[in-house]
Order: C-alpha cells, then structure tokens, then sequence
C-alpha cells in the first residue's frame, strides 16, 4: 500500500507492486549514482576518509520520518496503518556487531551488494554469495539461536513512547542531532588522509 | 561551509520545529464503520437463554457475563456470577479495562436488548473482541429458563429436550416451583370387576 496515493484513492490498488517496483528502480539509481558500488567509498565511514553512508542513510531517515508525521498530521495516511517491526533489544544489539563486522570487513552491506553485484563487480558478488551462505546456517541453526533471536523483547514500540516524548518534539531533536553529527563528520573528512579510489 | 548544505539544514530545522509545535492529531484506534454495520447486520453476537444457561450450569470459565443495569437493579436479581458494570460508568478505565479482555468471552445482559446492544455497539467500536449480547436480555430469561412454556403435543421431540433441560436449569437457579412434568402419572385406577348380569332374558330370533 504506497501511500498518500492508493489509500487516497488517487491511483487504483493494482498499482501497489508497480510503484513498488519503480520506487525499487529509483533507489538502485540512486545508490549507484551516488557511487555506493564502491566498497573503498562504503568502508570509509569506519576509517574516516568519507561519510557519504552516514549522510545518505540519515538523510533518508529524517526525510521519512517527517515526511510520515506530515503526511499523519494532514490525514493523508493513517499513523496507526503503519507497521512497525517488533524490538527485541539483545538480538537487535548482537546482530548489530555482526552486521558491522560484515561491513568493515567486505566493505558492503546486503543492498549494495545487490547494486555492486549489479554493474558486474567480482567481490560485490561474492559477499552475496556470501550473504546466501550466512542465511542458509542461520536457518539450519535456528533452535540453537531461537532464545538469542527473541531476547529482549519490547514489543512494537516506537523510540518517542519508550523516551517517553511526543513525536513531534523527538522529530526536532532527531533533525537537530543529524545535522550535528553532519557537521562533524564533514569536519572529520577534512583531516583525515584521504585515500585514493 | 557550502551555501546548499546550510539551506537544507536550515529548511530540516524549521520543518522540525513545525512538527514539534503542531497539535498532534489523535487518530484513536477505531473499528471500520462499514465493518461495524456488517456485524451488526449478521447478529452473531446473540446467544440465546439456553446457551447461556448451560454454559453457566456447566461452569464454563472462558465466559464472563456483564449486567449493564445500574447497581440497584443488579443487586435485586441477576445471574449467578455476574459483574456489574453500568452503562453510565461504562468508560471508566477500570471497566475498559475490566471489558478489553483478551482471556474471556463478555456476554452483555440487561432487562432486555437494548441497553446490553448500545454497551456492545461501544465497545465493539473501539475495538474489543469477544463481546456477545444474552438474546431478549433478563426478560427473556425469566420466561424460558425461569417459567419454561410446556410445549403443545405437536411440538418436535427437540423442543421436548429443550423442556426438559429448561426445567432442570430452572431447579439449578432456584426458580422456585417446578413446573408439572408432561407425562403426567394417571392417579392409580383401580379395575373393579363387576360381574354383569344378564339383564333382558335372551329373546327369541336370531
């Protein structure tokens, strides 16, 4: 259901997983244009020399977050519609090391992966293989990793009710700290030796 | 610092500051309306008095049966196990909270219908499960369960077990007399014997 348009009734329904599929297109161009198929360019945000991912992403994020609490507040979309993902705090802290460890170390993560893989890169392609691979154990090994997967659990919370703010005012705080922490990371890019890729 | 950069940023913050000062518009979780007139169309919420009476003789715990009237009323006559939750105190927090129940079925009672329906019409429209009405309400009770009909002899054999089972929940409750059973015992007729006399002498001719 792509809102404001098809609950809005503006676009028929049919037109769900097309949309989908456009917006799909436009995120892979996107990343690509913006030259995330480069794993020197993705790993830079551990070593220093380019931030562009933290930019992007949290760019992203803040854009979605207001554009959500606009569209909410002008009752083109249902707050209460949307689904939120279940938190559960020890796998969300776990995965999380892993997850870093992945990138650090291949310099990709799950979807520019797809869009290295995408432009025919070799290591781009592995690290999916990869990724496939990690699935595959994972699966395999669900009952011994069950307990881990559903520790800390808290529900479908949102960040606003557990701080126990409203949204609106979190949002501000949100938007304030991103662009501070825009403002140093190009800051940090400034003094860090650059490497060349 | 690039011009651009200070523009979006400027334009971020002032959209956060929109959001945070704007009046947070409350959409409360609400059953859809179309879906709301379904169910009030297919009338499964009712049960009927016989259902109830034998989930209550049964002590059938996953029901919890509510009286809507006001505590005077309840405190006269209700059924057994009831809880009191009058329809002027219906939105106190202790009874939402006491009616969201995610355990028991709520069965809605009143004298009649129409107080136990506007208690389900509420609740249901803020979206709790598991709600029924008693059919015909306390009124309704009294003249099956309570003062079950004897029905006429040309009633099928199921509306006989209805009977029956009624004048048992009737003894179960309390109702005080019984009423007759149909297979009434004929008082003990005694055969008396009377030798019969020969009255007119036998006649002649055939």
């Amino acid at each position: 259901m792509i809102g404001p348009l098809i609950p809005q009734g503006i676009i028929g329904a049919e037109w769900s997983n097309v949309s989908g599929l456009v917006l799909g297109m436009g995120f892979g161009y996107v990343l690509e244009s913006s030259g995330f198929s480069s794993s020197r360019k993705l790993a830079g945000v551990f070593y220093g020399y380019d931030f562009v991912v933290l930019k992007v992403f949290f760019t992203a994020a803040i854009t979605a977050m207001v554009g959500l609490l606009y569209f909410s507040y002008l009752s083109w979309i249902d707050f209460n519609m949307i689904y939120i993902n279940p938190a559960f705090l020890t796998s969300a802290i776990i995965g999380g090391i892993i997850m870093g460890l992945g990138f650090i170390m291949g310099g990709f993560c799950p979807g520019t992966s797809f869009c290295g893989a995408a432009i025919g890169k070799i290591d781009a392609m592995i690290f999916t293989l990869g990724m496939f691979v990690g699935i595959i154990l994972f699966s395999e090994a669900f009952p011994l990793l069950e307990k881990i997967y559903y520790g800390g659990p808290m529900g479908n919370s949102l960040v606003n009710e557990v701080l126990g703010i409203s949204q609106g005012l979190f949002a501000l705080i949100l938007i304030v700290v991103a662009i501070g922490a825009f403002i140093v990371a190009t800051i940090v890019e400034k003094r860090v030796k650059k490497v060349d890729y | 610092m690039n011009k651009k950069y200070v523009f979006l940023a400027g334009l971020l913050i002032l959209l956060g500051i929109g959001l945070a000062v704007l009046p947070s518009r409350q959409h409360p979780k609400e059953t859809d309306p179309a879906q709301l007139i379904n169910e009030i169309k297919d009338q499964t919420r009712f049960l009927s008095t016989d259902e109830i009476a034998r989930k209550i003789i049964e002590k059938d715990p996953s029901y919890m049966y509510v009286d809507v009237r006001e505590p005077a009323e309840f405190n006269s006559f209700t059924l057994p196990g009831a809880v009191n939750v009058p329809l002027s105190q219906l939105l106190d927090s202790a009874n939402m909270i006491l009616l969201n129940q995610k355990v028991k079925s709520v069965v809605f009672f009143s004298n009649g219908d129409i107080t136990a329906e506007k208690a389900w019409l509420l609740c249901r429209r803020m979206g709790f499960n598991h709600l029924y009405i008693m059919q015909g309400g306390l009124n309704y009770w009294i003249e099956t369960i309570m003062n079950p009909p004897v029905p006429p002899a040309t009633a099928p054999s199921q509306d006989f077990d209805t009977y029956e089972f009624r004048k048992g929940a009737c003894a179960y409750f309390g109702g005080g007399s019984a009423a007759t059973s149909v297979e009434t015992k004929s008082p003990q007729q005694k055969v008396v014997v009377k030798p019969k006399k020969n009255s007119a002498p036998a006649a002649g001719g055939c």
